[in-house]
Order: structure tokens, then sequence, then C-alpha cells
């Protein structure tokens, strides 16, 4: 990883610490592999801010899927049996808003519900107009967890 | 959401009931909480999301379950309003017409009860989902398929009976026998369902007598349990050819041309072609292009062409069958569109298997994404006549609408052989309200207008019900005073799905109009 990353990586993380705590990313990095709760952490590929946030929570011990070929599949064939097998499991990605809203759906079957959501991609703006939010940061929890 | 009650019931009355329910189907599936309730709400609402908010929700797990629910909800008036599995976004989603009524959540029944390779065929409960069909099919080495709509994540069910489409043609068209829950709780079979143990429920359509099975569709005069839809047999080989036409009018032609193709079964299923802002959206944003007033002027679609190589007017044309067969069949295409244009077209060939192991997919939902921030859709789909001159002057007066709106074009045109089918995608900014509130005007302006053409639409959002029931006025309404009579002999108390396609019980009929 070289510096430019690394600084992205960093402010990403601190722009969205709310979803980064609620992930509960940094208990799976304490409590090492094989954690109860683990902690998925999905991504559009094409989106480099969605890519890296989930690769800022793979150094801390999240498991990476990619959303391929889309959300639908990735809940089909690698979600949804990752849930089943570890039901404390947590979800967290950076990713469009209706990819969230597919997947928020989905996830609803396995007993997730959101926990935490917060707009990234907001700031910057150009010539004084700011950039519309395109990417939601979130994390889907089961219920009890959520409560 | 907070709770909204059906119109005129107490609380406490309304409490009775879901205490009712709770016996039923167990407290854990009788869903009360806020957030229960937004799971339910319409996400892509452009006006008063409370006008089509539910109380709660319940879902049964299997037929009994359901029928002991119509019960309770006859003996406590409560109006349930069943869903698939509520996907049918751009319609209203999982919202029901009647703020207040119950969503009946049918997602619990969810098993592939048969599929017949020989005979093409499958038996589904209403919560299976397109995705969980193909899985079926896949893991089984099943060589079949089921037509998949451009948001493929709902029900084939839910689909059918509301005659969603997809290249494959109108889904309620594969529609071949039913179990149904009526009203009161009993429960019916239709066409040779009806006989028990009949070994061709699912292959032939007619049983004796009048058939029943589109009586069910977009209407509420009863609950599907099961159905039996026709798959479609792996074909060979398909080809792809990627049509593009580089003027509006080649639009006229395009439908001149091939609709006797379909009509003559060259071509099957249906045929689309959409504008070029339509393969933009999924993929680009809008201030990408344009970040001025009004809507997207035709400088910025013809850049949009020039930039991603594609014409006016877009689509793919799909034979599929045998090899021989398709060959000959694109070269009538072929031949029928060369007397237009001189354009080279794109053609591709791969196996009916390698197509068909693709499954369902939601990329399209991208599309929401155009305006960055929140994004709806909703969809003015009327059907027309399949004559050129007819297709492009419906063209015409729509875009000219959106233009006067301020609305982005996005228009697509599905041939069906004697019928077209347009569907109007409003990409909604609903961070916007005033774009919001422009949509709603283009809405009602775009309804008026096609029933002065006398077009209605095939299927229309829960805002719009009452109105396009409202354009098939023939002899005073003769229609809907007919469904109506119907609805009030088999639902006297109005508890399924009041106002649903414009059908209102007696009990609710001073809701027709409301908001």
């Amino acid at each position: 990883m070289n510096r430019r990353q690394l600084l992205l990586r960093g402010a990403l993380l601190a722009a969205l610490a709310p979803v980064v705590r609620a992930s509960g990313v940094e208990s799976v990095d304490a409590a090492g592999e094989g954690s109860s709760a683990p902690v998925l952490a999905v991504h559009d590929p094409a989106y480099r801010r969605s890519r890296e946030f989930a690769a800022a929570l793979q150094e801390r011990g999240a498991r990476v899927i990619a959303l391929e070929p889309d959300v639908l599949a990735a809940w089909h064939q690698v979600l949804r049996a990752a849930c089943a097998q570890s039901p404390a499991a947590r979800i967290t990605g950076l990713t469009t808003r209706t990819d969230f809203m597919v997947l928020s759906s989905l996830a609803r079957s396995a007993g997730l519900s959101p926990l935490a959501t917060r707009d990234a991609d907001a700031s910057g703006g150009l010539g004084g107009v700011r950039r519309r939010a395109t990417l939601i940061a979130w994390v889907l929890a089961t219920r009890n967890q959520a409560a | 959401m907070e709770r909204v009650l059906p119109p005129g019931m107490s609380a406490a009355a309304f409490d009775k009931g879901l205490v009712a329910l709770r016996g039923v189907v167990g407290a854990e599936w009788v869903l009360d909480s806020d957030e229960d309730r937004d799971t339910y709400l319409d996400p892509y609402a452009t006006g008063n999301a409370k006008a089509h908010a539910p109380s709660a929700a319940v879902a049964p797990a299997n037929l009994e379950q359901v029928q002991a629910v119509m019960r309770v909800a006859n003996a406590h008036r409560l109006p349930l309003w069943p869903i698939s599995r509520g996907k049918n976004f751009g319609y209203g989603g999982a919202a029901p017409r009647l703020p207040g009524s119950l969503v009946l959540d049918l997602g619990r029944l969810n098993r592939v009860l048969e599929v017949n390779e020989k005979l093409g065929y499958c038996v589904i409960e209403p919560g299976v989902t397109f995705y969980d069909l193909h899985e079926h099919l896949t893991r089984a080495g099943i060589a079949l398929e089921f037509g998949v709509p451009n948001f493929g994540w709902g029900s084939p069910v839910g689909n059918a009976l509301d005659r969603g489409f997809s290249f494959r043609g109108d889904h309620s068209s594969s529609i071949c026998g039913m179990e149904v829950v009526l009203p009161d709780g009993s429960v019916l079979r239709t066409g040779n369902g009806a006989m028990p143990g009949s070994a061709i429920w699912a292959t032939a359509r007619h049983g004796f007598g009048p058939s029943w099975d589109q009586a069910f569709v977009q209407a509420n005069y009863g609950v599907v349990t099961k159905m039996g839809l026709w798959l479609h047999p792996v074909p060979e080989q398909v080809i792809s050819v990627q049509v593009a036409l580089d003027a509006q009018d080649d639009l006229g032609w395009f439908v001149d041309e091939v609709s006797p193709l379909l009509m003559r079964g060259v071509l099957g299923g249906n045929i689309a072609i959409s504008t070029a802002t339509n393969s933009v959206i999924d993929s680009s944003q809008r201030q990408e292009w344009y970040t001025g007033p009004g809507a997207l002027p035709d400088s910025v679609v013809t850049r949009m062409m020039a930039e991603r190589g594609m014409g006016w007017w877009n689509g793919t044309v799909r034979i599929s069958g045998h090899e021989d067969t398709n060959q000959a069949n694109l070269n009538r295409l072929l031949s029928a569109m060369g007397r237009h244009t001189r354009r080279e077209f794109q053609v591709s060939r791969a196996s009916g298997a390698s197509q068909a192991a693709r499954g369902p997919v939601v990329t399209r939902l991208k599309v929401l994404n155009w305006f960055g921030g929140r994004g709806g859709h909703v969809g003015f789909s009327p059907v027309m006549p399949a004559s050129g001159a007819t297709v492009l002057g419906q063209f015409r007066r729509t875009k000219a609408r959106y233009d006067e709106h301020g609305i982005d074009y996005n228009g697509t045109f599905y041939l069906n052989g004697r019928s077209v089918t347009n569907v109007n995608l409003m990409l909604i900014n609903l961070d916007d309200a005033d774009h919001s509130a422009r949509t709603q005007r283009l809405f009602d302006v775009l309804v008026s207008d096609a029933s002065a053409q006398g077009y209605a639409e095939y299927r229309t959002h829960l805002d719009y019900m009452d109105a396009v029931a409202a354009s098939f006025d023939f002899n005073d309404h003769a229609l809907r005073r007919f469904n109506e009579r119907v609805k009030d002999a088999i639902d006297p108390n109005g508890i399924l799905a009041p106002g649903r396609n414009g059908i209102w019980p007696s009990a609710w009929r001073n809701q027709r109009g409301s908001e």
C-alpha cells in the first residue's frame, strides 16, 4: 500500500467513524481470527472509495466480498450462507443507496436490520457547488444487536 | 413510520384484530413496529407516503394460516393487502392502496412444489423469487427457464399476477392453474385443478366451463397460494442482434417491419427498443452530462450517442431456437431492416445454456443513482396498436410533455406483435420537492393524453389506479360496475385489497379517488 492509499483509507475511516464503530470491526480485530461475530465488508468494484473502505476494514479483520456480478448474486451466492453460518455476523459497506436498499431488504430474511447509516461522498464540491451524496456507509446487524 | 389505522377504525378494534392474528401465525409474524411498517412503504413515493402506509403486516406460513387470516380479517373488518415479495417498485412496491391496510406478506410460502422438465412447467408458491427458481433449475440441471424482468428480485407469481413481462413476453400468459384462497377463507383450484388428482392442472389451461385464472390477475378476488407456470425449454442457440437506429423517426419503420415478424413467429417474445438515455442512466450520473435547467436537451443526447456509439433508439433483438432456423430468421430480420438503413448491426451467437446460466440480476436498479442522493422511479406504460405512425405519434407527444415539464425523457417501446407497450420511465429526484411535483403533474397529463388517444396503461402505480380504471368507462363504467358486483358478492366485508386496480368493495367505495 502506498502513502496515498494509507491517507485515503485513514481519512475514510475517520469520516465514517460511527459506521466503523457500529460494524464492530475493531472488536473483531481485538478478538482475533475465529471471533464469533465476523464482519463482512462488501464493496462495489465500480467505486474506488467503496473498494478502499472495504480494504481498510479488511486490514482490521473483516472479510471482504465484492458485489459481483451484482448485489443480488452476492447475497444468494455468498452473504446468505455466511449469515446462516454465523448468525451474529454483521455486514457493512460503502455502496450506492440502491445496493444498500436491495441488500437490507434481502438481509431482512436473515434477521438483519440497519444498525447505522451515514451519507458519504458528499464532501468536496467543485466551483462552490456541493456534490450530492452518491454513496452511503451502513451496517446491518441482527435485530437484538440493533436494539 | 407511526401506525396509520384503516379509515374509521378505532385503535382498540384494530388491536383486537392483531391479537387474533397473533393467535393464528404466532406473535413474531405479526409485524407492527415502526421499522416493520417502514419496510412495506413505497420507497419511491413522490407525494405523501402516508397515503399508502400500512398499519402492520402479517406473514402466514402456509395455506391453512392464510385461510385463518382471512377469517380473522372478516371477523374484525381488517383490510388486507396481499404481496408476494412486494418488489413491483415503480408501481407502489409493497404498499397498500388503502392506508391502514395490513400487508399480507406471502414471503414465507416459498416452496418450489414441482418442476416437470418434459412438459415444461413448474408449480410454485408466491414467496418463491426469480432467483430461487433459477437456483432450483440450475442445481437440478433442468434445461428450462423463465423470463426475468429488468428488476429481477421479485416473485414470478407476483409478477405474473401483475402482468409483468420480460423479453419472453407477458408473464400472465404463462399461468396455468392456481390455488386461491377466497375472501371468506375457502379454497378454490382453477382449471383442471378443480378435479382432485388432476394430471393436467399445470399443462392444460382450461378445465370444464369458464376459465378463471385471468380473473385473479390485477384483481382483488382471492389470494393465490400456488400457481402453475409454463417454463421455456432452454434453446439450442441464441442470436443477439444489437440494433441502433440513428434518427427519432426510425422508430416508425422499425415497428412496421418487426411487428409482422413477431406475428409470423419469425421472432418470439417481445422486442424492446429504447432511447439512448436509457442505456446511459444506469451507468453514469446526470451531472456528468448536464447541469443546466430543464430536461436533458437533444444536443446532450446526441453527445451521449457519439460517446457511447449508440443510436437514438437502441435494443437487442433476440432470436432463439435451433441453429438452422435461427439463421433463416436472422436473415429475414436483417433483410427487413436493410430496406431502411445501411447500418451494420452487431450480431453475436451464444448457446442457450450459457444465456440461461446467467440468472436474475438487479443491475438495472442503478438507474436510481442518476441524480445522486435519493432516487426513485415510476413508470407510465400505455399500450397501443403496432403501427409505426401510431407509435411515432405517441413518442412525439410524450417527449414533448416531458420537455414541457423539465423531466428527462426515457422511453422504451416493447413490440408484442399486434400491440406495443410503451414504458416511460420517470426517474425522480426525491431530494428535490419541485422535481417530484413536476413528475406527478407530468404523469397526470400523460394519463389524460393517452386516454384521449384511446390507450390505457397495462399496469399503474397505486396513485393512479382509480384514474386509469375510470378511463375504461364504456356504457357508464359497465366494466367497473361488473367488477365491483363480483367483488361485493365474494367479499361482502371488503377485506381483500380494497381499491386494487380501481376495484372498490361497497364497504370502502367512498375511498375511491382518495389520496
